[in-house]
């Protein structure tokens, strides 16, 4: 797996790259926004993870510009905890997650491995789901060309549903594919949910397309 | 202090504007009474101002009426003054009120902030002779008190700010899961305490995942320094709420501080005073809140998040 770590302050850069190394990460360093964004660009990594606070151009502007151009890398930002502004910006920009730093090791892998179980998904920019528009890599969702904004996890919910639109999903798949096999939380986080995006959809009106299927699953409907 | 005389000088400075203003105005009123009565006085004593005579009753009277116009201008702009004075005053009470405050909470919050950078350079000095084993404890310990410095700052900047958390960042949280986890992460702090948590598996709430990890932290955390031997966390879900218990085998707080120990920088031992105010900021947010039930059981509640249909198989 290759990891970009998009981050000007040395110390941390090497901090990062000793963490990942450890787990048998490859890592590659760019120091500033448009190092970041030309690594982005030319070569292929699994996710990158990006600094807000940078050189050149900002975090927030290398998120942009490279969904604009097509780039589907998972990307997580890195920003500070009171920053509340920060991380709304940043999943606006385009950026999969967030992460807090300063940050405890577990944590980072544990939103490395939800990224990379994203990577698996079928690499399609949109997903068209009769007027319900999924959009991968700006991390959007229209409905009727309303915007809905969906949290990180909500998210990744709802864009395994319309990449298997039609296609019932039962609880253990979803639970497999956004949660990981190793999740030990309660299992019926898959319900709550797909209750809580069922509710943001329910404010545009378009809460049925999201169909429980009885003693099966869910399914994004057209 | 600075902002005491910066504050006078604005006062002194807004004062003297005012009664320039209202002096410009008298001075040019006073001018034009003057101009006027000059004019009817010449028709009047036309008669006779040829006379060496009549040209003194007029200077005479020129003299009489610019001293009293004069006069009463200078009394008027003394009460000007002293009223311009003393509505400045009053009307920048509050912002100077704002700026003490301001500035006490400059200087508390620099203080706290020294405390844990003073333990972590400490702390890696001391580990410089060590053992391995010792070196490796006392990396352990500096990470986790760089990242409570770290908590720290962001408490400040939260209660400087209380900003608003936008909805777009809430999800579904496992308060059960979150609540373990904190309780792990503590329980490292003094391995002394024991820790049991009593959870109602899979209580959701709808909310902002780092500012409730937060908020349990510090509660948590609270319990951990104050107790003996134990701590116990209850975390249920009943019908609309989700509460959290935190009970410690400590002194608990005096029955009146239960409301004082949520103000900030209050406090009744080593902590910052800065944890409780934060976590009644998060819970509020959240449409909830935390009190202190008895001495020492904290009770946060939550509104809960429920699933709508829970007609799932675990597997298909």
């Amino acid at each position: 797996m290759r990891i970009l770590v998009v981050e000007d302050d040395v110390e941390i850069a090497e901090g990062v790259r000793q963490i990942l190394e450890r787990r048998k990460y490859a890592v590659q360093i760019a120091r500033d926004g448009d190092e970041g964004y030309e690594a982005l660009a030319h070569d292929r990594f699994d996710v990158a993870i990006i600094d807000i606070g940078l050189p050149k151009r900002d975090g927030f502007t290398v998120a942009r510009a490279a969904r604009a151009a097509g780039i589907q890398t998972p990307m997580l930002m890195l920003t500070a905890r009171d920053a509340v502004e920060d991380r709304v910006r940043g999943l606006d920009a385009g950026a999969d997650d967030y992460l807090i730093k300063p940050f405890v090791e577990e944590e980072l892998h544990a939103r490395l491995r939800a990224l990379l179980r994203r990577g698996l998904m079928p690499v399609r920019e949109r997903f068209v789901v009769g007027d319900l528009v999924v959009d991968s890599s700006g991390r959007t969702l229209e409905v009727g060309g309303k915007p809905v904004r969906l949290a990180a996890t909500e998210f990744r919910v709802l864009e395994y549903l319309a990449a298997n639109a039609g296609i019932v999903l039962s609880r253990d798949q979803i639970l497999d594919f956004v949660w990981g096999t190793s999740f030990d939380g309660s299992r019926n986080v898959v319900e709550v949910y797909v209750s809580a995006i069922r509710r943001k959809l329910r404010a545009i009106g378009a809460a049925d397309r999201l169909v429980t299927v009885w003693g099966i699953g869910y399914k994004l409907t057209a | 202090m600075g902002y005491r005389l910066q504050a006078d000088r604005v006062i002194l400075r807004v004062a003297a504007a005012y009664t320039a203003i209202v002096a410009a105005v008298l001075l040019a009123l006073g001018g034009a009474a003057y101009a006027f009565i000059a004019r009817v006085d010449a028709d009047a004593l036309r008669p006779i101002i040829d006379l060496p005579e009549g040209a003194d009753v007029y200077r005479h009277a020129l003299t009489q009426a610019a001293l009293t116009i004069a006069a009463a201008e200078a009394a008027l702009l003394v009460l000007v003054a002293l009223a311009a004075y003393a509505l400045a005053r009053i009307s920048t009470q509050p912002l100077r009120d704002a700026r003490e405050r301001e500035e006490r909470f400059a200087s508390e919050a620099a203080h706290e902030l020294r405390t844990p950078l003073a333990r972590i350079a400490t702390t890696a000095q001391a580990a410089r002779g060590g053992t391995e084993a010792e070196r490796a404890e006392a990396l352990g310990n500096i990470t986790r008190m760089a990242i409570e410095a770290s908590a720290l700052i962001g408490d400040l900047l939260t209660l400087a700010r209380v900003e608003h958390v936008p909805s777009s960042l809430f999800e579904p949280v496992d308060v059960s899961a979150l609540v373990r986890e904190v309780a792990a992460e503590y329980a490292a702090t003094r391995p002394e305490v024991s820790i049991a948590v009593h959870d109602g598996s899979g209580t959701f709430v709808d909310g902002d995942e780092p500012r409730l990890r937060r908020l349990f932290a510090n509660v948590v955390d609270n319990a951990v320094r104050h107790a003996h031997a134990s701590v116990s966390i209850e975390v249920a879900g009943t019908g609309k709420r989700a509460t959290v218990a935190v009970d410690d085998d400590g002194d608990g707080v005096a029955p009146e501080l239960r409301e004082k120990i949520f103000e900030r920088f209050v406090t009744t031992t080593d902590g910052t005073g800065l944890g409780l105010p934060i976590c009644r900021w998060i819970a509020r947010a959240h449409g909830g809140d935390i009190q202190v039930e008895t001495g020492s059981r904290f009770v946060i509640d939550l509104p809960i998040l429920a699933a709508e249909d829970e007609a799932l198989p675990t597997s298909p």
